[in-house]
């Protein structure tokens, strides 16, 4: 194992950007089994719903960091695998596209496989699930209002003049500078870091979309193949499916994703209100 | 046709995560009975097995449905809310929790000073000459007066920034962080500024 890996160090040393990133992995990985043990505490949501009468309450765990990969989500799965498997989270891509593992990590909604751990083991790491969420199991919390919200505000294509027999027939045609009025909407992942960080959406939820899916809905506003966009914005007319922001910018400080739900809300309400928006604009 | 792989595979994923109350043949009883008003418990799945079967059971269940059932089933869960005051604070949620906070804060004064002085014995400058009389120390004086202009200053100059905001502008959150404590700190000087006025 280490002369292969040694070889594949050799063999990518020549003028290959990956090197420093590589050498890093199997310098660390050779330390471990010498250098001290660096552990570090994790406090951690728990709430298991088969024990009837059962209260959520926080589990503390401590693990080596010298044996553990550097994002949090590397220490929930060494938790999981090594210490307590009834530990329960939601996790797929562990490189940021899924949106699977959005949690609660110190204060701030973030997707755990992009959130290094702080080396400081002094301090405690705090993980909650996503706040004022139903919690299903530990950090697992109920999505469903969320996806049903964004299934209400229709995230699809739709034509006035194509009937479902016309559908794959043309390609629907777009020119380098409408598509580029989607930039920075088209990207988001739907993990909800941004809605759930949002204190009008904690406490209207029902009523207020949140700013992921308003992202959305924008989306498809200022998508210039779609004949829906005055039918869509209507239908945000109200006083709280849209106009419940308050422009507090917790989704924009929390998105893991470098994404502005903020901005994207404030040109569907300046369309709403009656004037021109060409897409979030490059500030 | 929308209800490919993909939501099989959601819907087993919820299966798992659900605590075992809810199986597939709870479903399909409550879709036999309500017709279209499936939950979005392991609905996806039973909506997906049940239109192989008879094509005239309605396939999508309405956002709308989904969402009432949502809240319905939390609540008879007794599911716990996961707690949001440890969200940790930051300067542009901060400048937006002033802004309102002073907002009321003035609103509230604006009446209660204005009912006060209508149902209080003495009128306005007859109270102002007995705190004049107190002669008191400017050390208390400049800070309380400071206290006082700040929720008219800040609140001002953020509204500006709201405007901005409003406008389509100032939405990156470097902008943000700069005009922020531009008005946090430009605030407090002009509040002290108006506050020192009468010793100039």
């Amino acid at each position: 194992m280490a002369s292969s890996s040694k070889a594949l160090v050799r063999l990518l040393s020549r003028s290959n950007a990956l090197v420093p990133f590589v050498q890093g992995r199997f310098a660390s990985a050779a330390a471990a089994t010498q250098a001290q043990p660096q552990m570090k505490k994790f406090k951690i949501y728990r709430y298991d719903p088969d024990k009837p009468g059962s209260k959520p309450y926080m589990q503390e765990y401590e693990i080596d960091l010298n044996k553990c990969g550097t994002m949090v989500l590397d220490a929930l799965i060494k938790i999981k695998n090594e210490v307590d498997a009834t530990l329960t989270f939601r996790r797929s891509c562990r490189e940021g596209i899924c949106g699977s593992c959005a949690m609660n990590i110190n204060g701030a909604n973030t997707l755990a496989c992009l959130c290094p751990i702080d080396t400081d083991t002094g301090k405690t790491s705090k993980i909650y699930p996503l706040p004022h969420m139903y919690v299903v199991k530990d950090l697992v919390p109920d999505m469903n209002n969320f996806y049903a919200q964004y299934k209400s505000i229709e995230p699809y294509l739709k034509k006035k003049d194509m009937g479902e027999e016309d559908i794959g027939k043309i390609s629907l045609k777009q020119s380098p500078k409408d598509r580029e009025k989607l930039d920075g909407m088209y990207e988001c992942i739907l993990c909800a870091c941004c809605s759930t960080s949002c204190p009008s959406y904690w406490w209207n939820g029902d009523k207020y979309l949140g700013p992921a899916v308003l992202m959305q809905a924008y989306r498809w506003v200022m998508d210039s193949r779609d004949d829906f966009k005055q039918e869509r914005l209507e239908k945000l007319r109200d006083e709280w499916s849209l106009f419940r922001c308050h422009t507090i910018q917790n989704c924009t400080k929390t998105c893991p994703k470098g994404l502005n739900p903020s901005a994207a809300i404030a040109e569907m309400k300046r369309l709403l209100i009656g004037y021109e928006s060409t897409g979030i604009p490059r500030q | 046709m929308q209800l490919g792989i993909g939501s099989i595979l959601a819907c087993s994923a919820l299966t798992v995560f659900e605590p075992g109350t809810h199986d597939i043949r709870m479903t399909q009883q409550e879709s036999t009975t309500h017709g279209v008003g499936i939950g979005t418990r392991t609905c996806l799945l039973g909506r997906q097995s049940l239109s192989l079967v008879n094509r005239s059971v309605p396939m999508a269940t309405t956002a709308h449905q989904e969402m009432k059932d949502f809240w319905k089933k939390n609540q008879e869960l007794g599911r716990p809310s996961s707690p949001w005051v440890i969200y940790r604070p930051h300067l542009p949620m901060l400048t937006s929790l002033t802004h309102r906070m002073t907002g009321i804060a003035m609103g509230v004064a604006l009446y209660g000073i204005s009912i006060g002085l209508f149902v209080a014995p003495g009128d306005f400058p007859s109270y102002m000459e007995f705190v004049k009389s107190l002669q008191l120390s400017p050390i208390i004086l400049f800070p309380f007066k400071t206290v006082m202009a700040f929720p008219l200053v800040y609140h001002y100059m953020n509204g500006i920034r709201h405007l901005t905001w409003d406008a389509g502008r100032g939405f990156k959150l470097a902008t943000q962080y700069k005009t922020g404590w531009s008005i946090v700190g430009g605030s407090a000087f002009i509040a002290a500024l108006l506050a020192s006025m009468s010793y100039w």
